[in-house]
């Protein structure tokens, strides 16, 4: 990478200032090399392409902290060409990837071979997150370079097992720490996981809820923060689904412990009486909880306890989800509307639009360490969204890039959908249609 | 046509048949209990795929006032459905053998319509997902009908979520089918979607007016009020200045129910949704308005105007009844209320071949494994438009095919305007298309 460009020069020209509104400005953006150079009215070309944004409102390019695209070895749930295409389409330009199926990236080989293959697929710059497994102890230093965390389930899903051993989850986090990079967590306990299922053995999607219970979310999230107040490990909770979740980390905070927690647009949108009518199209781990924890959630978003909204997206085909309760997977694709989603929570009136951007920008860079990433600002990758506030638009699972083709939001109407793309200067999206066909790069790290 | 008739949508009736059917409610309104000779010896199934108490309880609560008895399945999701019975099956079973007539409630939108093609006796919708619930819907505009002796002309107010309440929308069509006006006066984020603007414009030829609401006062104070009238501008040019036609007196007041999941920031006693009371009432434009609302209710209806003569929602509960009394006796054939055949409408077609274009993850055609033909109802030529016969849902394709030569063309070609609506077939893309042996036809060949 050192030897070429970081990317691409672009004027835009002409586009409108977050947020919309009376107090909107026209504003400029020159990306020189990839890099934001200059914002401002009536900018200067100095010899890079110009694009005319014709009034639309321009924001960074977001960052979706948490996505599955099954690449490799479930390619035909997502698989990169279709993944990063749903990511452009929903203006994310860089994406964070948990690998929940077989290969595992528990090996310094495994993670590389893996970033060498979505390096030659994908369209969106990525991140991809190391295992945290007892398999994978030994290697995790010599990971900790190629990712920005290392991911720990323990509670099991979708294609992997939960650690519920206390002795052993100490010693990961502690080896965690020791070799310099933050854990990411899916928290739900184990023992709790197994108990809500014993106890509803004629379960629908609409008691899914009670299966993975509040209670398997708060113990687990409990004793996540425990072990970093033992460890010192710093810890970043994924996808919370419940109001006391959240109220756990701003404790943790309060106590200056590093944790942090990202949500995703379903907890904040979506309730269990809603998962009721999806029946398993509404099926996700951690389950989707009340409609007071969804307001919890987005209370806690908008006061800075909970940093980012990541997606989760996790696809699945339809006839997949069409089998009965006990055996349809779970998991749920939604990054192709990330900024509609987001932008939605906005129009609602529900979260301030600065805040609500932020979730998806700044922040979500910031919680992860994503250097360059997430900001309008001269020195930082010119990852560009422009969209137009008012465009509205009902969602259609069908004509979604996203390669399972159907989306819990179907019949929704939404806004501002992104219109253009740009990643590091390039446009990579136009009117919904991808212009590239690959180009994103391993996104940068802070050094271990 | 078969001589059975349902209650699917409110589609379903004529103008002219919903007058009679309320005239004949209003008689059974004068006492009940004077009519239980009328269905004696009649037997009601009461079909619940999914709880609703008060829908079940006012139907049975109709079917004995007439001197029939119910039967009532009011967990079907948890019995037959889980054991992999179809829905077709069981109608086939109850709606013959067991029962004289139906209501279905089910969480699959278009569950009632594919009901109505295995029963051999009359089906009632008591809802189907997020589709339809046309009793709810006649029993709004009962006591409309009621309480001012007419619908059309009328002016109604329509106020709080119009954005994702059903209930409303289908009010709101119906109430346009009997040429009543309607002011909307949304929630500040949940205005009326542009689609059902959309059918209203489409359908009814109606033109959404900006509206000048100081004299409703504090209920449209912080909303952009929107008058939908069929009226025609020379009409209103005595009521319309420079800031909109102006609201005068209002016949009615609709008030909804704000949907948790839809507004999850507003925890409980920290509203900021529409809020209807006593000071509120004082309007000038309130001044003979009637306050309408589908109970339960929050907060957005406050108890300090239960009292006031204008508050008629507990009456309008109340009428649940005899409304449908009059449907069961209807559709039983006990009194002279319906035509022989529905009223006509667009025409429905199986199709013909290929996947099932309907892309609504929760449609019964795609819920229910077993005994679905999807059908496509055609809504018009130019510009095309198809939904699902079923969920109603618009379907998404881009290419129509034809049976009878084998070729595709682009949804808006021309040619497709020739191919008999029988024989078209949907595809989301060429590919799909290719795949099914059609080619691409010639852009001025001749299509049968």
């Amino acid at each position: 990478m050192t030897n070429q460009t970081h990317g691409e020069s672009l004027l835009v020209r002409g586009a409108r200032t977050f947020p919309p509104g009376p107090g909107a400005r026209a504003v400029d953006v020159r990306v020189r090399d990839g890099l934001i150079e200059a914002i401002g009215a009536g900018l200067e070309a100095e010899g890079a392409e110009v694009l005319e944004a014709d009034g639309l409102t321009i924001i960074p390019g977001l960052v979706d902290v948490h996505v599955h695209f099954r690449d490799p070895g479930l390619e035909h749930k997502e698989g990169w060409d279709h993944g990063s295409r749903g990511a452009l389409h929903g203006g994310v330009t860089s994406v964070v990837e948990v690998q929940n199926n077989a290969p595992l990236s528990i090996s310094r080989e495994a993670l590389s071979a893996r970033l060498e293959h979505v390096r030659a697929s994908s369209r969106v710059d990525f991140g991809c997150l190391a295992n945290l497994l007892p398999a994978s102890e030994g290697e995790l230093e010599a990971m900790a370079p190629l990712t920005p965390a290392f991911k720990l389930f323990l509670g099991g899903s979708t294609g992997v097992g939960g650690q519920d051993d206390r002795e052993t989850l100490a010693r990961l986090f502690a080896a965690a720490t020791a070799a310099g990079r933050m854990i990411v967590a899916h928290c739900e306990d184990e023992d709790l996981l197994r108990e809500g299922k014993r106890s509803h053995p004629a379960a629908t999607a609409a008691e899914h809820h009670l299966v993975r219970s509040t209670e398997a979310e708060v113990e687990s999230v409990r004793t996540s923060i425990e072990l970093c107040r033992e460890t010192g490990a710093e810890l970043h909770v994924f996808h919370l689904s419940t109001g006391e979740g959240a109220r756990l980390v701003a404790e943790a905070r309060a106590e200056g412990l590093s944790v942090s927690a990202s949500t995703a647009p379903h907890y904040l949108l979506l309730d269990n009486e809603r998962v009721a009518e999806l029946g398993n199209i509404g099926k996700v781990n951690p389950s989707i909880k009340t409609a007071d924890d969804a307001a919890a959630l987005v209370r806690a978003l908008s006061d800075g306890v909970v940093d980012a909204i990541g997606t989760d997206h996790a696809p699945h085909p339809l006839a997949d989800k069409q089998r009965e309760y006990s055996h349809a997977p779970s998991g749920m694709p939604s990054v192709d509307l990330l900024w509609p989603l987001t932008w939605e929570l906005s129009r609602r009136g529900v979260m301030t639009p600065e805040a609500a951007l932020a979730a998806v920008t700044s922040r979500a860079a910031d919680t992860l360490h994503l250097p360059g990433k997430g900001r309008l600002t001269p020195g930082h990758d010119g990852d560009l969204v422009l969209f137009d506030p008012e465009e509205r638009f009902v969602v259609r699972g069908a004509k979604l890039p996203s390669r399972s083709r159907w989306s819990a939001y179907e019949g929704w109407e939404l806004a501002g959908p992104p219109r253009v793309v740009v990643r590091r200067g390039e446009v990579c999206l136009r009117d919904g249609v991808p212009t590239v066909s690959a180009g994103g790069r391993p996104l940068r790290l802070h050094p271990v | 046509m078969t001589s059975i008739r349902h209650l699917v949508s409110i589609d379903d009736l004529s103008i002219v048949e919903m007058g009679r059917l309320f005239e004949q409610a209003r008689e059974f309104a004068v006492e009940p209990q004077s009519w239980s000779h009328l269905c004696r010896g009649r037997i009601s199934a009461s079909l619940f795929y999914e709880p609703s108490t008060r829908t079940r309880l006012s139907f049975e609560s109709a079917m004995l006032r007439l001197g029939g008895g119910v039967i009532t399945a009011a967990d079907m999701g948890n019995s037959s459905a889980s054991k992999g019975e179809s829905l077709a099956d069981t109608l086939r079973v109850v709606g013959g053998a067991y029962a004289d007539l139906v209501v279905l409630r089910h969480s699959s939108e278009g569950a009632a319509r594919l009901a109505t093609e295995y029963s051999s006796v009359p089906v009632i919708n008591g809802g189907d997902g997020s589709h339809e619930h046309p009793t709810q819907t006649l029993c709004d505009l009962y006591s409309l009908w009621v309480e001012r002796g007419r619908i059309e002309g009328l002016d109604v107010v329509l106020a709080g979520d119009l954005r994702y309440s059903r209930t409303i929308h289908s009010f709101a069509y119906a109430l346009a089918r009997f040429g009543a006006n309607v002011v909307c006066v949304p929630q500040p984020g949940f205005e009326m979607p542009e689609y059902v603007v959309r059918r209203l414009r489409e359908e009814f030829a109606i033109e959404p007016l900006r509206a000048n609401a100081s004299r409703l006062g504090e209920l449209a104070a912080t909303s952009d009020v929107v008058y939908l009238t069929p009226q025609k501008p020379h009409q209103l040019s005595l009521f319309t200045d420079a800031k909109g036609w102006k609201v005068g007196r209002v016949d009615a007041v609709y008030m909804t129910r704000p949907q948790t999941e839809r507004h999850p920031s507003v925890p409980d006693g920290d509203t900021s949704y529409l809020q209807l009371g006593k000071r509120a009432m004082k309007a000038d434009s309130l001044r003979d308005a009637v306050v309408m609302h589908p109970l339960p209710r929050r907060d957005e209806i406050s108890a300090d105007i239960d009292a006031d003569p204008r508050s008629i929602y507990f009456k309008q509960a109340a009428r649940g009844v005899p409304l449908r009394m009059a449907l069961l006796a209807a559709l039983l054939g006990e009194v002279e209320v319906l035509e022989p055949a529905e009223p006509p409408g667009p025409e429905v077609h199986p199709v013909p071949e290929g996947a099932n274009p309907c892309t609504a993850p929760t449609c019964i055609s795609r819920t229910e494994q077993r005994h679905v033909t999807p059908r496509v109802r055609f809504q018009g030529r130019a510009p095309h438009r198809a939904t699902c016969a079923y969920c109603s849902n618009d379907l998404v394709y881009d290419f129509v095919g034809c049976t009878t030569t084998r070729h595709y063309h682009a949804a808006a070609s021309p040619a497709v305007r020739r191919i008999r609506p029988d024989h078209q077939v949907f595809f989301l893309d060429a590919a799909a298309a290719e795949a099914l042996g059609f080619e691409r036809g010639a852009r001025t060949s001749p299509v049968g």
